[in-house]
């Protein structure tokens, strides 16, 4: 073994989505942590996803559909951060179907957080400012030289790049003034012969050229002024390591107890901080920075409860059932804001993805779990493996080995096989219990159930 | 039918559209009825349906539309529809890649029968797609992720099948579309190779053209193709949002991207939308007249070529203009090419 399997298992439920057992087998077998790390920052070392065949099969408009397919992508590209990080953009900068019902901008735009995820923060809050949902969003549309609207300035520097108690109201207004004409071009309308996309568009003549002071600097400022001034501050760099700690390493408070709560681990803030600066925002340099630092690896047991999408897509690519392209993936994201009249798991569990709550995004954490997403969570799990013939279901059960092994054994492969899930004492107790009790079924029956009833666990829940 | 010697090629007028949003919502394949009556294959996840539509269009959207066939697996219904077919006496056929089978339907869209099992046997079936009757009046489908041809009788029994995974002469990678000439050829739409092959009744490999890409005469993940009663092949070249057409010997001939105007029922939908014109008018209007991802291409008796427009939620029409030439009209063919003044 050139790497630990349960911190490479780690590493890949918090960079990814997971791994399977042999994907374990060969990432442990052939290279070593820093190296899996390397290639998770440098995904343009595997083949893209190919969409084409992914969009031979699933097609349709409603945003179910194209979740849908962002879920397959998830469980299956060979680039699992990239992927990750769409979803952690998603999560910090979110713009909701709702407002505009314009499908086309949404999928859009994770494709731009795709591209640009793995970049750099100032070329992500540029992309941010040009893309034509969040324009929507927050208004820019509306914003013009001579009749300022504020949402999208006010709400770039207390949501999306600094804080509350780093700006003042000036900074607002001054900031809108600067993205004054930073607009798109009226797409088609839906009828009669459905979407079309929208595209960025500036309006010089809608433009404020005026001087602007800004953050105690002065000049004839436009936006990717703004962002470059953004970029380059400590406040910048310590909120962006706030958000990426939360979301990769431990559970923090929400962002709206930020300016009074105190980060858990102030050190590695500073130690992300100081790689964003010297890096310039490099997101490469502050991600390796973070999965090769102590305490990543140390917070294998510190909490960190899966989002509803970090566990259905890590069910889903464990059990196999859409390693290719199978009806029914877009059920997981139907919701009835869609004009359906069910719900499915995600929206239950609290993620509708492209359909975030407000614009400060998902509350996270323990605020995801109460006692209906946990009962729908572990019905969830439970449901999806309870078929045997699903392939990473069948894999399972051949590798688990015996009934009349060592409990102990039987329920140590169970967790490997898992993912190299972490349990915690009393639940490894209980499982060991049931390992006996199972001796009395068939083989493959009883080690099916064992994975199932491992699966269903609340310690499963946890990244 | 015998092919004329020769075609004096006078163009291929755009004709009409068909259709609009809510009535003919992705069309991805559609088939000739009795009468002028179209039948358009609708999929979308979770949604599957034939919509029986009109060559004249409608001249008001009402909720008097006929279709049949839902979302799902039982008999009658379906998940996945890729093509859809009819035969002399009106019988309506649907391939289903999702459910593993060709169902059988009457002219008013009931459910008469079905063949077709999962798996990678003889006979069965792993994601059929594209399909066609030939001239003996046996059904030849595209297995498509068994990666091979399979010939079956009317009935569904089956007769023989050719092909293996691969992108060597004679292999498939994923094929899609598949139709069928008078003299029995099988035209296939290779569409993980991006190429067209062309073989005998009995699997004989009679010709391969096209390569990757979106120059003239490429293609990019080819999907549908239909065959003319001159033998112009005219190949639905879905990931360059166009319609190629080639003559019989493979040559390339013409594209086709799209040159829609508003059908009836949209026209008269439009008037009462006032907001909706608005847009049109503040958007790049051209825009909308190109085609979108067309999954098929179809051409009836009258030579009328029919694109359903999958991501447009129409049918363009197009009409071949042409005049057939004899022996005395249209030269032999030259080996080299000239710079004679002709």
């Amino acid at each position: 073994m050139k790497s630990d399997r349960k911190l490479v298992a780690h590493l890949m439920r918090r960079a990814g989505f997971g791994a399977t057992p042999k994907e374990l087998d060969e990432l442990t077998s052939s290279k070593s942590y820093e190296e899996i790390v390397e290639d998770l920052i440098n995904p343009e070392k595997f083949d893209p996803i190919d969409m084409s065949y992914v969009e031979r099969y699933y097609t349709g408009e409603p945003v179910a559909v194209h979740v849908g397919k962002w879920l397959y992508r998830m469980a299956n590209t060979k680039r699992p951060l990239e992927e990750k990080m769409s979803l952690f953009l998603h999560h910090i900068f979110p713009v909701a179907w709702g407002k505009s019902e314009h499908g086309p901008s949404l999928y859009r735009e994770i494709e731009m957080f795709r591209n640009t995820g793995l970049t750099n923060f100032k070329n992500i809050l540029l992309n941010l400012s040009k893309d034509p949902a969040m324009l929507f969003w927050l208004d820019n549309n509306e914003n013009h030289k001579d009749e300022i609207n504020e949402n999208y300035g006010r709400e770039l520097l207390e949501l999306f790049s600094m804080g509350v108690g780093n700006y003042t109201e000036d900074d607002i207004k001054n900031a809108s003034r600067a993205f004054t004409g930073w607009t798109f071009r009226q797409p088609l309308s839906l009828y009669p012969y459905g979407h079309h996309h929208a595209d960025f568009e500036f309006i010089s003549d809608d433009h404020d050229y005026d001087e602007k002071e800004f953050l105690g600097q002065v000049g004839n400022f436009d936006g990717e002024d703004i962002i470059d001034i953004i970029v380059k501050e400590e406040a910048a760099a310590n909120f962006l390591s706030r958000h990426l700690y939360n979301f990769f390493v431990e559970d923090e408070v929400q962002v709206p107890s930020w300016e009074t709560v105190d980060p858990k681990d102030p050190q590695a803030i500073k130690e992300l901080s100081t790689a964003y600066m010297e890096s310039e925002g490099n997101m490469r340099n502050v991600l390796s920075t973070l999965f090769n630092s102590d305490f990543f690896k140390n917070s294998m047991n510190l909490p960190k409860v899966k989002s509803p999408t970090e566990l259905i897509v890590g069910v889903i690519k464990q059990t196999g059932e859409f390693n290719s392209p199978t009806p029914g993936i877009h059920e997981f994201a139907v919701t009835t804001l869609n004009g359906s009249a069910f719900e499915g798991p995600l929206a239950i569990m609290g993620q509708r993805l492209m359909n975030p709550p407000t614009v400060e995004g998902w509350h996270t954490g323990s605020e995801w779990i109460d006692s209906g997403t946990l009962s729908e969570r572990i019905g969830f799990v439970e449901k999806q493996f309870a078929d045997p013939l699903k392939p990473g279901v069948s894999e399972m059960v051949s590798r688990i080995g015996s009934l009349n092994d060592n409990p102990a054994e039987l329920v140590d492969r169970c967790l490997d096989l898992l993912g190299a899930v972490n349990v915690r004492e009393e639940t490894y107790k209980s499982l060991k219990t049931y390992a006996e009790e199972l001796r009395e079924l068939e083989t493959s029956a009883g080690v099916h159930n064992l994975i199932q009833m491992t699966a269903s666990t609340v310690d499963y829940q946890f990244a | 039918m015998t092919r004329p010697h020769g075609l004096l090629r006078a163009g291929y007028p755009y004709s009409t559209t068909l259709g609009m949003r809510r009535v003919t919502n992705f069309p991805t394949d559609i088939a000739f009825g009795e009468n002028d009556i179209l039948y358009v294959l609708l999929r979308s996840e979770g949604v599957a349906s034939v919509r029986i539509w009109s060559t004249e269009d409608m001249d008001e959207l009402t909720d008097e539309l006929k279709g049949f066939g839902s979302f799902g697996s039982e008999d009658g219904q379906l998940k996945w529809p890729v093509n859809i077919i009819t035969d002399d006496s009106g019988g309506i056929f649907i391939s289903d890649e999702a459910n593993h089978r060709i169902t059988k339907y009457d002219q008013e869209g009931n459910y008469i029968s079905k063949f077709g099992t999962y798996g990678d046997g003889q006979g069965e079936f792993n994601g059929p797609s594209g399909f066609a009757l030939d001239i003996d009046n046996n059904f030849i489908v595209c297995d498509s992720k068994n990666n091979r041809i399979q010939k079956y009788t009317k009935s569904g029994d089956y007769i023989s099948s050719f092909g293996t995974y691969g992108s060597g002469l004679g292999q498939f990678n994923l094929p899609w579309g598949l139709d069928c000439d008078e003299n029995g050829n099988i035209y296939v739409c290779d569409w993980g190779n991006h190429r067209i092959q062309i073989f005998s009744s009995d699997g004989e490999l009679i010709n391969v053209f096209g390569e990757y890409g979106d120059g003239t005469a490429q293609l990019n993940r080819p999907t549908g193709i239909t065959v003319d009663n001159h033998g112009d092949i005219y190949v639905a070249d879905w990931g360059n949002n166009r319609v190629l057409m080639f003559n019989s010997e493979g040559q390339y001939i013409w594209s086709f991207y799209g040159d829609a105007t508003l059908s009836k029922v949209a026209r008269n939908y439009m008037l009462t939308n006032a907001v909706p014109n608005r847009l049109r008018e503040m958007g790049k209007l051209e825009a909308e007249k190109y085609l979108r991802r067309p999954r098929s291409v179809r051409i009836d008796s009258d030579f009328r070529l029919f694109i359903p427009d999958f991501e447009s939620y129409r049918i363009q029409v197009y009409q071949k203009d042409f005049i057939e030439l004899d022996e005395t009209q249209f030269a032999e063919p030259l080996r080299n090419p000239t710079l004679e003044v002709t």
